[in-house]
């Protein structure tokens, strides 16, 4: 597609049209997460997927900013079968995506009951009438029904002025992508939260984009990493120590606990430690590996802590907050790093 | 102290009222409204006291010059123009600017006294026509300044717990505001009733406290990103040091290995970890500023509600989102009077208890009541000088009992102070004073007060000895004289001929 093309269709995109973008990018890489290496996303509703083998999938995501299902969808098509079509060229073409937000993604008049607000389907997957919409308007650009075994479609959800509403289906992504990840915890995890941090890392409300943006598989996974991290950090609390007392001390010293287990000369000692103590003792869970670690080396470490003029007991509740909040992220990042195979 | 003269200046006019060590009687010959009053005013405001005047003659345009003995026996004049005070004694001139140096102009009349006697000092000798007679022992002495025995006995005495007075002030402001805001919540609450009012109030007050929660919340999440930011920094500064320290360490199969960022195991996923800690911070932060805006665009339309405003209005929109809880102000209020009410009688207590003066007023009162013959009227409800009972004492013979215990309180001033300021009477022959009662307070101040200077103001000379007199015949500045400058007039200070001439004409 040339720049010249581009700028004309820029101009004609709304702010609208970019915020469903950059969901539909979301939802895209969470499909493809296993795979995936970056997504480009681009103000000309462009959306490129690359993959880790090399490859690309491209993507159209056109919305309707209409409150009418099926107004101007065949429209939309069109303009996005345009571009498709020329991406479908390139040799790295793994697939197109035409992605809509219309559950009458190629007319009123071409069955929509299999869309709904939710749907991702091949070429193949979809009803005659549907395929041979598809396949005359990609004869006017030269492609054969072949080639269309590579077009998929994807419909998402996303209308309405309340923020939940619109957002509800890419919710439902996001949730559906928690929950495949194996740690206990996924259900758990602020969806809501993650899917904004993922919104600004494709700038989903910039009122304007100089240029497109690339957001690698690390990026995208790594907000993911956190959420988790701050649900096991609470929940896998060391259950021999007093609740009362690890809720003051957590409200006491919540400063000096952050400042600690963020200074990377401390936290790279305890994991070394925790390495070394891990290849000389034997239990089944990790977990047991942990609890017996903390005890028995708490109070090597209360003075690099700081907590040497503290209570006996308020000290070794802090350390041993401490201790397990570095270790329980460890694990944590290392096992989304391995789910997601990042 | 001891009065000797006042001089008076209207603009260039001036009049010179002289006094004797002994009793002064400031007299009229039956005729009302001639300035007697206004006269003894003028000598206590020409001490720099704050007295207003009366509606004819009015201090504020006038100029006094006072001359006295101190209690040092020292000779001071005092030249008083408003706020401004000029002292001569014998060691010099002195520049004084009221109310702030009040405390220094009496000290260097009455010597150095405690500054609660001091504040109570002007209620022991001088009783005024219209409200001293009413004055038992708590009250005003005359326009703003106040009387309370509780304080003049803690003062004379030195006996008392700066402490609990600072509380019992404490309370008493407690009381005050709370009876204010008491008052505002009602007036609110009157508010509420408007038509319309009470659902914007509601949800203003719920907007607002909403808007300042998110506010905080942003803060504090901006608070934690810069921390976060500094910790980044940190982390580098530490693994940039280790790089530059150039270590190799030796694997299993012998290679040789620099250490470095690359290699440092950890590292990345640290540095990531705060990394993206930071943009779940932001996206979160984004998230609560567009809440902050939504509500602020809120509270905006809700002001647009209210188009024409006067400043009435817009004090009562203002007004009526003032969050004044929902304590119960009328139980707060009565918790504090019930510890004001402790407290008070836990010092009423201490006064009473081992205290040489208080047994002295006490003893000079009834013996002063006794002499006066209203005994019974001071017994009647038993509870002695710190009477708050006054209502069983009204009466006939009232004027006699405030008589009585104003007097003790000059005569205890002299015993335990050591000072002896003039006692000042307007008028002796007061409307309810027969010529028995006249008679009998005369007795007393012969008997009593010997020596005590006594300026004494009365509608008549008739039962009364004096030592020298002045006599209004139609107005205060009757027969004045025109001065040459004011400079002079100010400077004339001791005429000692005439100082030395205060004898009965």
């Amino acid at each position: 597609m040339n720049s010249a093309d581009r700028t004309n269709r820029n101009a004609s995109s709304s702010l609208f049209g970019w915020e469903f973008q950059a969901n539909a990018a979301i939802v895209l890489f969470i499909k493809h997460i296993e795979d995936a290496a970056s997504i480009r996303v681009e103000g000309d509703e462009d959306i490129q997927l690359t993959l880790e083998t090399g490859n690309v999938i491209y993507g159209q995501a056109k919305a309707r900013t209409t409150r009418n299902p099926g107004e101007g969808s065949t429209t939309r098509f069109h303009e996005a079968m345009k571009t498709l079509a020329e991406d479908l060229r390139n040799e790295d073409c793994e697939r197109i995506i035409y992605i809509t937000n219309d559950e009458h993604p190629f007319g009123k008049s071409n069955q929509s009951a299999i869309y709904g607000d939710d749907a991702y389907l091949r070429y193949n997957e979809l009803p005659d009438p549907a395929r041979n919409f598809i396949k005359s308007s990609a004869a006017s650009h030269n492609i054969s029904e072949d080639e269309l075994e590579k077009f998929y479609v994807c419909v998402i959800g996303f209308y309405g002025d309340d923020d939940s509403t619109r957002k509800k289906v890419i919710i439902r992504h996001v949730e559906q992508f928690a929950s495949r990840l194996s740690m206990h915890l996924y259900g758990m995890v602020r969806n809501e939260k993650l899917r904004d941090t993922w919104g600004l890392l494709f700038q989903e409300n910039a009122s304007k984009l100089d240029k497109g943006i690339v957001v690698s598989k690390a990026q995208f996974v790594w907000p993911i990493i956190i959420a988790l991290c701050q649900i096991s950090e609470q929940e896998d609390m060391l259950d021999d120590v007093d609740y009362d007392i690890k809720q003051d001390v957590i409200a006491q010293y919540n400063r000096l606990i952050d400042s600690q287990t963020e200074r990377f000369s401390f936290t790279t000692r305890v994991t070394s430690d925790f390495a070394e103590f891990r290849s000389l003792q034997n239990y089944s869970k990790l977990k047991e590996y942990r609890d017996a670690f903390i005890e028995s080396t708490w109070t090597q470490y209360i003075e690099e802590v700081g907590a040497n003029e503290l209570e006996e007991e308020i000290a070794e509740t802090l350390v041993k907050i401490i201790l397990n909040k570095i270790l329980i992220r460890e694990n944590t990042i290392k096992t989304i790093k391995r789910e997601t195979r990042l | 102290m001891i009065i000797k003269s006042l001089s008076i200046r209207q603009g260039m006019r001036a009049k010179d009222f002289y006094f004797s060590p002994h009793r002064t009687l400031v007299w009229s010959d039956e005729r009302n409204s001639v300035g007697k009053t206004t006269l003894i005013r003028a000598l206590l405001y020409a001490l720099g006291e704050d007295i207003k005047g009366t509606q004819e003659f009015k201090f504020n345009k006038i100029a006094t010059k006072i001359v006295l003995q101190n209690e040092k026996k020292d000779t001071v004049s005092i030249i008083r123009n408003q706020a401004q005070i000029r002292v001569i004694t014998k060691d010099g001139s002195l520049h004084l600017t009221l109310p702030f140096d009040f405390a220094n102009l009496q000290k260097i009349v009455y010597g150095d006294l405690d500054k609660i006697l001091l504040d109570n000092l002007l209620g022991s000798y001088y009783i005024d026509q219209d409200r001293g007679w009413t004055l038992l022992n708590r009250g005003k002495v005359i326009g703003d300044i106040a009387f309370n025995i509780e304080n003049f006995i803690r003062g004379l005495s030195g006996n008392y717990d700066e402490k609990d007075l600072g509380r019992l002030r404490q309370l008493n402001k407690d009381i005050d505001k709370y009876k204010f805001i008491s008052k505002a919540a009602g007036y609110q609450n009157d508010l509420v009733q408007e038509p319309g009012m009470d659902e914007l109030i509601k949800n203003r007050a719920r907007s607002n406290s909403r808007l300042a929660l998110l506010r905080a919340e942003n803060a504090s999440l901006k608070k934690r990103i810069a921390r976060l930011r500094l910790a980044q920094k940190d982390n580098a500064r530490f693994v940039n040091h280790i790089e530059k320290m150039g270590l190799r360490v030796k694997t299993d199969t012998g290679e040789e290995i620099r250490v470095s960022v690359k290699n440092l195991i950890g590292y990345d996923d640290s540095s990531l970890f705060l990394e993206n800690e930071v943009l779940t911070l932001k996206a979160e932060q984004k998230g609560i500023l567009k809440q902050i805006r939504e509500f602020e665009d809120e509270l905006s339309d809700k002001d647009k509600l209210f188009d024409v405003e006067s400043a009435a209005n817009q004090f009562d929109k203002q007004f009526i989102s003032i969050d004044f809880g929902t304590e119960d102000f009328e139980a707060i209020l009565d918790s504090l009077k019930k510890q004001r009410s402790e407290l008070s009688k836990k010092l009423k207590e201490g006064i009473k208890t081992d205290n040489e003066v208080y047994d002295a007023i006490s003893d000079c009162v009834f013996d002063y009541c006794t002499k006066l013959g209203v005994v019974d009227l001071y017994k009647k409800d038993g509870k002695g000088i710190l009477t708050s009972d006054l209502q069983s004492k009204s009466g006939t013979y009232y004027h006699l009992l405030v008589f009585a215990f104003r007097s003790s309180y000059l005569k205890c001033l002299n015993s335990y102070a050591d000072i002896q300021p003039p006692f000042i009477i307007d008028s002796i022959r007061g409307r309810e004073m027969n010529t028995e009662n006249f008679e009998k307070c005369i007795g007393l101040l012969n008997s009593e007060f010997p020596k005590t200077q006594q300026i004494l103001v009365s509608i008549s000379q008739k039962g009364i000895d004096f030592d020298s007199e002045i006599k209004l015949s139609d107005s205060l500045m009757e027969d004045s004289y025109l001065i040459d400058d004011v400079g002079s007039w100010e400077n004339q200070h001791f005429r000692s001929s005439e100082i030395k001439n205060l004898t009965k004409e």
